[in-house]
């Protein structure tokens, strides 16, 4: 973390990383976990961490479909999410194509302050993000709250996933403890309750679930059900100072029923099977991994 | 196929000036894939069945009869030899890149075999001629299996599978000069070698007797079960390697061919050819096969869920 430029600049061109990005493949905390159902719900606190970043919520106002499209962004955004963990070589293409998709995005906030979507401190606060919702999952929708070798685990792993998403090295921390401090930091000094941020907050339970107009009546009820599930997941993993600069309340009782409901997921996903627990690239990714196994296995021990 | 050497020891030796394609040129073999004939019909029991004959060509041939005679575990062990030869056989086309390995692995293994037949005459399990032949009876063995066990015209997929075939020769470092350009070349080379090079091995005798035997590692108080079984299925392989043989191969090996055993191989080729299309893919194929088929599978699925997946 020597070599800093002031923070907020945009990164025009992609700096070789120190260390070059592996792909994800079995073995791994994020391939086990990153996949699930249960874990995208868990994690969702990420973006709404990412909405109160000043320069994410004035470039995603002007140019995110979330409003129009809410089920199309979400899905686009899982499907990518997806391929950072499962695409194999696909997922570095992957780390590249986000930043090209980027790159023309900028905007000007209502001070007359330029933002760059590809600036190095918002970049890398989508991705950093995505190791607090990670470990937010682990520490509400597991059995048992996650040791301090896992946790270890969960952040080195995630500094492999931040040179795929092309973070610039600098801003990587080089220590879990280094990342609470930083986090804490942005979440103190530089994070709002922006526009966009509210505005999410207030859909979560409100967003229509697509479907044919007979069911119109139905589906709405399951989407306010699940929308309201979610909105108390998301607010009850936010950090408390995120919590209070958005207004939401959180009480002793809430904390008590939220620890409940991810004991019940974290006993009971488990019973489902592979292909109903997992997202379809995971969970193809998953197959393809253990059949490439197989017959690596009756390869490496075929009689010579 | 006009530079053909006798028993050089060494087919690695630098070619001459008349050698067509230098080493240096030389293609680097592809591993096979889905699309490929080889990858649909290769890893089939029934293919192994059909290409039964090949072996028994390759031990008339004086260079393989005698080295697999003196050093093969052939006889001692003939189903363990039997298994290993398939699955090296599988490797080469369902490998990826073990194939090419296995290529480089399986002349490395040979290099040391030599023997001297009772004439003195030293024969070498790397000297180009009979490494290729191993390697060139594959195509004539496709070729009788497709006359016996398929329903599908063999036209349509010779030269695709003579093309398919010259590529496994260089997974097999199989000197490029002795490849033959065009399938007319191969046949041309493969009669001529019928005629004037295999000879009524008694390795092949030993492998065709063999057939009817229970094989020697079985405990001997299995062998009164397994008898008549053996003989039955041995019966039958004998049955359809005689009818898959060349018939001037299956004169100077003595062995009796009549229009009545032509009718019933042509009736247990076209009942093998149309009821194994039924049997599940994991029981018509071969184990190494069968897994890299499903991976294959797996893998072209991830893929098509990455292309297609909403940007």
């Amino acid at each position: 973390m020597s070599l800093t430029e002031e923070s907020g600049l945009p990164e025009t061109t992609t700096r070789t990383s120190a260390v070059e990005p592996v792909p994800f493949g079995p073995g791994s905390y994020l391939w086990e976990h990153m996949g699930l159902y249960t874990s995208a719900f868990a994690g969702n606190c990420a973006f709404i961490l990412q909405a109160m970043h000043p320069t994410v919520s004035v470039v995603s106002d002007q140019y995110s479909a979330f409003r129009t499209d809410p089920v199309g962004r979400a899905v686009r955004s899982f499907a990518s999410v997806q391929t950072w963990v499962y695409g194999g070589e696909a997922a570095i293409e992957e780390g590249k194509r986000l930043r090209e998709m980027h790159k023309p995005l900028v905007s000007f906030d209502e001070e007359g302050r330029r933002h760059h979507a590809l600036s190095a401190d918002a970049w890398a606060w989508v991705h950093v993000t995505g190791l607090y919702g990670t470990l937010m999952a682990a520490r509400y929708f597991a059995p048992a709250p996650p040791t301090r070798a896992e946790e270890q685990r969960i952040f080195d792993e995630f500094m492999n996933l931040g040179r795929i998403l092309r973070v610039p090295e600098r801003m990587l921390p080089e220590t879990l403890e280094d990342f609470w401090t930083s986090f804490d930091k942005t979440v103190d000094d530089t994070l709002e309750a922006t526009k966009v941020a509210l505005e999410v907050v207030d859909m979560m339970d409100k967003t229509p679930v697509a479907g044919p107009a007979a069911l119109r009546p139905a589906l709405a009820r399951i989407g306010m059900a699940t929308g309201r599930v979610g909105r108390f997941v998301t607010a009850g993993t936010l950090p408390p100072a995120a919590r209070e600069k958005l207004g939401l309340t959180w009480t002793a009782a809430d904390e008590r029923r939220l620890r409940a409901l991810g004991q019940a997921v974290a006993r009971t996903s488990p019973l489902l099977p592979e292909r109903v627990r997992y997202m379809p690239i995971a969970y193809r990714a998953r197959v393809a991994a253990r059949a490439r196994q197989s017959l690596d296995h009756a390869l490496a021990t075929r009689p010579l | 196929m006009t530079l053909i050497e006798h028993g050089d020891p060494e087919s690695v030796v630098p070619p001459t000036s008349a050698d067509p394609v230098k080493p240096a040129a030389r293609q680097e073999p592809e591993p096979f894939g889905p699309g490929s004939l080889m990858w649909d019909s290769f890893g089939m029991y029934t293919s192994m069945l059909a290409g039964n004959s090949a072996f028994i060509l390759q031990v008339m041939h004086p260079s393989i009869g005698t080295v697999v005679d003196q050093l093969s575990s052939f006889r001692t062990d003939p189903v363990g030899r039997a298994v290993r030869s398939f699955t090296s056989v599988q490797t080469w086309i369902y490998g990826g890149r073990t194939a090419i390995e296995e290529g480089k692995r399986l002349r490395e293994m040979h290099k040391p075999l030599s023997a001297v037949d009772e004439n003195g005459v030293r024969h070498h399990a790397l000297s180009a001629e009979p490494w290729a032949w191993v390697h060139l009876t594959g195509f004539y063995a496709a070729s009788a299996a497709a006359r016996y066990f398929s329903l599908e015209p063999w036209e349509e997929h010779e030269q695709q599978t003579f093309d398919e075939f010259m590529r496994l020769g260089r997974i097999l470092q199989v000197p490029e000069r002795m490849l033959p350009p065009t399938i007319a070349d191969y046949w041309t080379y493969f009669n001529d070698m019928v005629e004037n090079t295999l000879i009524p091995h008694r390795t092949a005798y030993h492998v065709l007797d063999g057939m009817e035997e229970v094989p020697p590692t079985v405990p001997a108080a299995l062998h009164p079960v397994l008898k008549p079984l053996s003989l039955s299925v041995g019966r039958l392989g004998r049955l359809i390697i005689t009818g898959t043989l060349p018939p001037v191969a299956r004169e100077k090996l003595g062995l009796t061919w009549t229009a009545a055993d032509e009718r019933k191989l042509r009736v247990i080729g076209r009942t093998i050819a149309r009821t194994t299309p039924f049997l599940p893919e994991r029981v018509r194929y071969m184990p190494i096969a069968y897994k890299a088929r499903v991976a294959a599978r797996a893998q072209q699925n991830l893929e098509h869920a990455l292309e297609t997946r909403p940007l």
